[in-house]
């Protein structure tokens, strides 16, 4: 009975559902607190979900949320993944941002997360400085 | 003396007979409204459409009369090195008046009497104190209907280095379409755009992330992009979109305003945020560049999550806030890149 309710719930809105997913962001071996992570569907709006976002807490540890709706999770499939922890220059408002994350990660190319169907709570993103 | 009442002739209402009919009423009341509702949001839109249709009308007639598009924003060319936060002169929108038939407004406005040149007197700035009444004009053609900031005048939240205090705009809902920021390896964390330019090299981004219409500068050799060096196709390259903003007022479109980012954005790859209309909401969010791609999206406020785009040709086509910010929306918004997708 429970199976078949939950058929009819798939048939409702599965197929481009967002899925449950976490990690956690390491940098050189050690967890990274405060860093915006935010996953983009490598092609297409991940069946109209679009991208999904998240902040590190002191453990490292990242859970996604939909930008667009604030859903949880993240579409399924292959995301760029672009990690990023930045502070404002107070004396120059609209000029430079202080970035404590390598160049390359703040940038779409150099991180892919595959998203697997029914999600995942092990997407570790392990970043290093070399 | 008045007559007797009939007894019994003609029967009055109940007391549930009229809670029932009122409730009928209720009830088919609540089934018009949403309605109503969704026929005046389609209306807002479509004005909202037609308000770009016009202003890329007008950039293209700009470009018949001067062979290139208008400026994005005119640069500061005091200064031997420029930076990020030296003052400019008129912008795009302020070019293309004329083509809207706010000749008058554009005849007024001093920055015109002379542009990109040396020694530029502090009266020919865009937030000189002779500029004030025609930057706080109120421009029906620059104001969609659903701008929750529309008809403000309101000091912007950032100024250039050198302008005064206290300089107030008319907010507008439309931006220019400058080109793809440049972030990542080789570049300064917090990006280079279109729209300004940094005082160390490379001044602004690669080329092929061109839009087309970006701040220009005799310093830098920029000059207005020719509709023929739009080779990835008029049809597939966005020339104006809605920016308007749910929160933080004083981070909306300011029409007439040049100074970096408040009436010109640019695609940042990899970053939905700054697609959600909603300034607060993209900072909160966070990643590369903090809050230097919210101060450069795009977004509506319109329903089912799309957003309203002028393209090279003319056309004016909406764009899904769920849109593939990797690869399609940087394509869009560059002139040449040189890039393939298919036809959407």
């Amino acid at each position: 009975m429970r199976a078949f309710a939950a058929a009819a719930l798939c048939l409702a809105g599965c197929g481009g559902g967002p899925e449950p997913v976490s990690g956690v962001v390491t940098l050189d071996g050690t967890p990274v607190e405060g860093a915006a992570v935010t996953f983009a569907p490598e092609a297409g709006d991940g069946g109209g979900v679009g991208g999904s976002y998240g902040r590190t807490g002191p453990d490292g540890r990242y859970t996604l949320k939909t930008v667009v709706g604030d859903r949880p999770g993240a579409a399924r499939g292959k995301h760029r993944v672009t990690v990023s922890k930045t502070t404002a220059d107070p004396a120059n408002p609209d000029g430079r941002v202080r970035e404590a994350i390598p160049a390359r990660y703040t940038t779409p190319g150099a991180l892919t997360v595959d998203v697997p169907a029914g999600g995942t709570t092990a997407a570790d993103l392990v970043l290093t400085t070399r | 003396m008045l007559p007797p009442s009939p007894r019994g002739g003609r029967r009055a209402f109940t007391l549930i007979e009229l809670l029932v009919v009122v409730a009928i009423i209720a009830v088919l009341i609540g089934l018009l409204l949403p309605a109503v509702q969704k026929v005046r949001e389609s209306a807002a839109r479509t004005k909202c459409q037609n308000n770009l249709k016009q202003l890329a009308l007008a950039v293209q007639n700009y470009h018949d009369a001067t062979g290139a598009f208008p400026p994005g924003s005119w640069m500061d060319l005091t200064r031997a090195v420029p930076t990020t936060s030296d003052r400019t002169h008129g912008n795009w929108a302020v070019e293309s008046l004329p083509y809207v038939e706010q000749g008058v407004v554009h005849a007024l406005y001093s920055a015109n009497t002379r542009n990109n040149g040396p020694d530029l007197p502090n009266s020919e700035y865009d937030d000189a104190s002779a500029n004030q009444p025609f930057v706080r004009q109120f421009l029906p053609v620059h104001t969609c209907p659903s701008d929750p900031n529309a008809n403000k005048v309101l000091e912007p939240e950032t100024k250039a280095n050198g302008s005064p205090a206290g300089r107030t705009f008319m907010t507008g809902s439309y931006r220019a379409v400058t080109g793809v920021s440049a972030t990542g390896p080789g570049f300064t964390s917090s990006g280079l755009y279109w729209d300004t330019y940094d005082s160390d090299a490379p001044h602004t981004p690669p080329r092929e992330r061109r839009g087309a219409i970006h701040a220009q500068s005799r310093f830098l050799g920029l000059k207005g992009e020719r509709l023929q060096a739009v080779t990835d196709g008029a049809s597939n390259t966005l020339l104006l979109g809605e920016y308007t903003t749910l929160t933080h007022p004083t981070r909306a479109t300011f029409w007439a305003r040049s100074y970096t980012s408040y009436s010109m954005s640019s695609a940042t790859p990899g970053q939905p945020r700054a697609l959600l209309g909603d300034y607060d909401r993209c900072v909160a969010v966070g990643g590369p560049g903090n809050t230097n791609p919210c101060k450069r999206g795009f977004g509506s406020q319109h329903t089912g999550g799309v957003i309203n785009f002028a393209r090279c040709d003319g056309s004016v086509r909406p764009v899904l806030t769920t849109v593939d910010t990797n690869t399609v929306f940087p394509a869009l918004c560059t002139i040449a890149g040189g890039e393939v997708f298919p036809d959407n």
